[in-house]
């Protein structure tokens, strides 16, 4: 974990969401920013350090609040750091209240709030530019002795007013500002509703100091009478997406050939990099050594890892085993389990920017805010609030990013609830067993391939449906909190905003690519290659075909087939075979369900190594599809009948193959034991499921 | 004196009480609907939209059961907030 301090002096930025507080804070850091956590809370903060007068500050982005009242983990982080309660040594230096200037009334709330804490403030009325172009204009001498501190009309979006900004601040570091009075607060002596004075006094400020033109806001009326229709609402929300979904795919299909290909290459260049044979075993062994221990020091700066007594010991004795592999053995775990594992998670990054790249958009421009309102009433029937849907979306693409945009959902049970059951839905990385199974079943039909897409999608929704609602029934009891949304007016987004959200985002991912998938890729690969296969019997198998492993593709093939039967990950597919048998599943499905617990992807490239046909021939579709057809069970029976590829589909819609979301999980929930229920959770009702899809075939003569 | 659930049609209404005191009702309540304050109802579906502190929000219709309001004429509203020495 980091802390947030570095610098001596600090500055805060705090205000209400929407209040365009963190693209203030994009321009004032440029691309300087970091994303940390407090100890012990899942609440991403961003900080930087900058300049101003010549002293390094540091510039705190807190999450939005409404007010002191901490009703969420984001207000509870954002009021602890105001109020100085997380570190007592450490309190703010200035505080940056960011108000929207078109919605001061609103905002003023926070303000009185946050000015009672009495500590150095620089209001940053932020959006003056939409605030004029909608005809307000605000008396900026009068406000600034109404909140009795400097207030600077700002535009993050343009750009306006920020060296004003900066150089309040200076003089507010430097302490040269008039000291004012202390701020009185406006419910002092009040007996009555507390809240309701604040709004009096926001009320009073706001109509002194704000003059508006006639018919303000029918512009948003206008759109909002469509856009949150009980009928055409619905009906804009869903052609929305789907174009944004469109789009998704369209767009990232080729950045995501290319990673895939750059990684295929990466792979290819470590195979014919690395010497064949230890030449001179004393330098390769100091070298693989350094190396190791390089990429420990790297991996742990970007996980945060302390170098303590354990994982220094960890680092230096891993590091040792990796550098007394034999040769053969280092190029296998660098090609197929280092720069494989991590392509086979990045080659999604493409996809996770471009969803980030639209849901900023689509939050900056206000209609996010709609879409919840439309989905409230659908998403309440099975337990889950309007917000929920957004999660929901992203994790179509992939689970990760829809876990993490889960954040949105204030309540803490209907955020935990709904990032457990999200996993279900169909993520990228289930396409390629979509795609097989579909071919394995209608390859003649491509109306009936449709239909295989179009249930398995389906069985994913109604899964995560059911799942929130017996969720809510059960561990985690009560409805979904009732929506109380803000329905900002519309605005242009931020093209720059949406480009550095997507590298915010994008940098999580990878950093966690870097890191836990890298850790779990490893562990797969030796789980799959150890033990090995005896001398004996390699050279009974080069007898056998009469040509040694370099020289002949079909020899290869069978190493690698007896290879990954005789590893830990065959011997446990053996193992379970009872337990799987039921399902229709072979102890080589097996194997496929063991290696795909890592990414479940890798279940096609693993059946096609099972096969017998070679981790490379797992793309050319026909292939593999004829040999999968072709294979018998011991009493003659095709293994991949109707039942049994049904069976094999169901699991894996439903099955949570996927550890690095269980990182995600475990990250966002801050602890393991949500991760670990999930786990069972959905390996539970995908056994069951499968169990029964097997069953009912099987009895309909099918299987 | 009317629940706020119960409302038909769009119109200004002054909220008079608030039944409640978990974590929505003060969600409600700092973002303006809360005792004293006039709020305009838009949309009377469900959620409805009300505009209340210059600000349109969607408000869940179960959440409106907990709120009695009374309707206002639009001149009433003008001079609808009370002033803070009345509230001490």
């Amino acid at each position: 974990m980091r802390t947030l301090a570095t610098a001596e002096q600090n500055i805060v930025l705090a205000g209400n969401p929407n209040a365009g507080k963190t693209l203030l804070f994009n321009r004032l850091t440029g691309l300087r920013a970091k994303t940390a956590n407090y100890p012990g809370i899942t609440v991403d903060v961003r900080r930087a350090s900058i300049t101003l007068g010549g002293k390094s500050v540091d510039l705190i982005d807190l999450p939005g609040l409404y007010g002191m009242e901490a009703l969420s983990p984001e207000e509870q982080v954002a009021k602890a750091v105001l109020a100085g309660e997380i570190d007592s040594e450490r309190q703010p230096s200035v505080v940056v209240l960011v108000l929207d200037a078109t919605s001061l009334q609103r905002n003023l709330f926070l303000a009185s709030q946050i000015l009672e804490l009495n500590r150095p403030t620089v209001v940053a009325l932020n959006l003056i530019d939409a605030a004029r172009a909608s005809g307000l204009d605000i008396d900026i001498d009068l406000l600034s002795r109404e909140l009795r501190c400097p207030v600077v009309p700002v535009s993050a979006k343009t750009g306006e007013g920020l060296d004003q900004l900066r150089q309040k601040l200076e003089e507010k570091l430097s302490g040269r500002l008039e000291v004012l009075e202390t701020f009185p607060s406006c419910t002092s002596g009040c007996s009555g509703c507390h809240f309701s004075a604040r709004h009096d006094w926001a009320e009073k400020i706001s109509k002194n100091t704000v003059h508006a033109a006639a018919a303000r806001g029918a512009k948003t009326l206008a759109i909002d009478h469509v856009l949150t229709h009980a009928v055409l609402g619905v009906i804009a929300f869903f052609t929305l997406m789907l174009a944004v979904f469109y789009m998704i795919f369209f767009f990232a299909s080729l950045p995501m050939d290319l990673v895939d290909g750059a990684f295929a290459s990466l792979s290819g260049w470590v195979e014919s990099a690395m010497p064949a044979a230890k030449t001179t075993p004393t330098v390769w062994l100091l070298i693989v050594f350094l190396f190791a221990m390089f990429t420990f020091v790297l991996g742990y700066r970007v996980a945060g890892v302390r170098w303590k007594v354990l994982s220094s010991c960890i680092a230096v004795a891993v590091s040792l085993v990796i550098s007394l592999l034999p040769a053969e053995d280092l190029r296998s775990l660098l090609a197929d389990g280092v720069v494989a594992g991590i392509g086979g998670v990045l080659i999604f990054l493409p996809q996770i920017c471009i969803l980030f790249f639209f849901i900023s958009l689509l939050e900056d421009s206000g209609y996010m805010a709609r879409a919840a309102f439309v989905m409230e009433r659908l998403m309440r029937r099975v337990g889950l609030p309007g917000k929920a849907f957004v999660p929901m979306l992203s994790a179509h693409a992939c689970a990760i990013p829809g876990i993490m945009a889960a954040r949105v959902i204030e309540n803490w049970r209907d955020r935990l609830t709904t990032i457990l059951v999200l996993p279900l839905l169909t993520c990228s990385a289930r396409l390629p067993v979509y795609a097989m199974i579909a071919a394995l079943l209608f390859s003649g039909s491509p109306l009936k391939a449709a239909l295989v897409f179009v249930g398995a999608y389906t069985l994913g929704i109604v899964a995560t449906l059911f799942s929130a609602w017996l969720l809510k029934k059960t561990i985690l009891p009560g409805d979904a909190v009732p929506l109380v949304i803000e329905l900002p007016a519309y605005r242009m987004p931020s093209l720059r905003n949406a480009l550095l959200t997507v590298l915010d985002r994008g940098l999580i991912f990878v950093r966690q690519a870097g890191t836990v998938i890298l850790v779990i890729s490893v562990v797969l690969w030796a789980l799959a290659s150890y033990p090995k296969l005896p001398e004996s019997r390699v050279a009974s198998i080069e007898k056998k075909t009469g040509t040694e492993v370099s020289t002949d593709d079909a020899t290869a093939r069978q190493l690698a087939q007896q290879g990954i039967e005789y590893s830990i990950a065959g011997r446990v597919g053996r193992l379970v075979e009872p337990v799987f048998a039921p399902l229709g599943f072979d102890w080589q499905i097996n194997i496929g369900v063991m290696t795909s617990f890592a990414a479940r992807e890798v279940v096609v490239s693993t059946l096609a190594i099972v096969y017998g046909i070679g981790e490379d021939a797992a793309e050319d579709q026909t292939t593999l599809i004829e040999t999968l057809r072709r294979q018998k069970r011991p009493d003659g029976r095709p293994v991949f009948t109707t039942a049994t590829s049904l069976s094999f589909l169901v699991f894996f819609v439903l099955a949570m193959q996927c550890l690095p979301t269980q990182a995600v999980t475990k990250r966002e929930t801050g602890s393991w034991k949500w991760a670990i229920l999930q786990f069972c959770f959905m390996s539970c009702l995908a056994y069951l499921a499968a169990l029964v899809t097997y069953q009912v075939f099987h009895l309909a003569g099918l299987g | 004196m009317t629940l706020l659930s119960e409302v038909l049609r769009p119109g200004l209404f002054r909220v008079l009480h608030m039944e409640g005191e978990g974590t929505e009702v003060t969600r409600l309540k700092r973002l303006g609907v809360c005792e004293k304050q006039v709020l305009e109802v838009i949309n009377t579906g469900n959620p409805l939209i009300v505009c209340v502190a210059g600000t349109r929000l969607g408000i869940s219709r179960s959440l409106t059961h907990c709120i009695s309001v009374q309707p206002q004429s639009s001149e009433a509203s003008a001079t609808a907030v009370i002033p803070a020495e009345e509230t001490k």
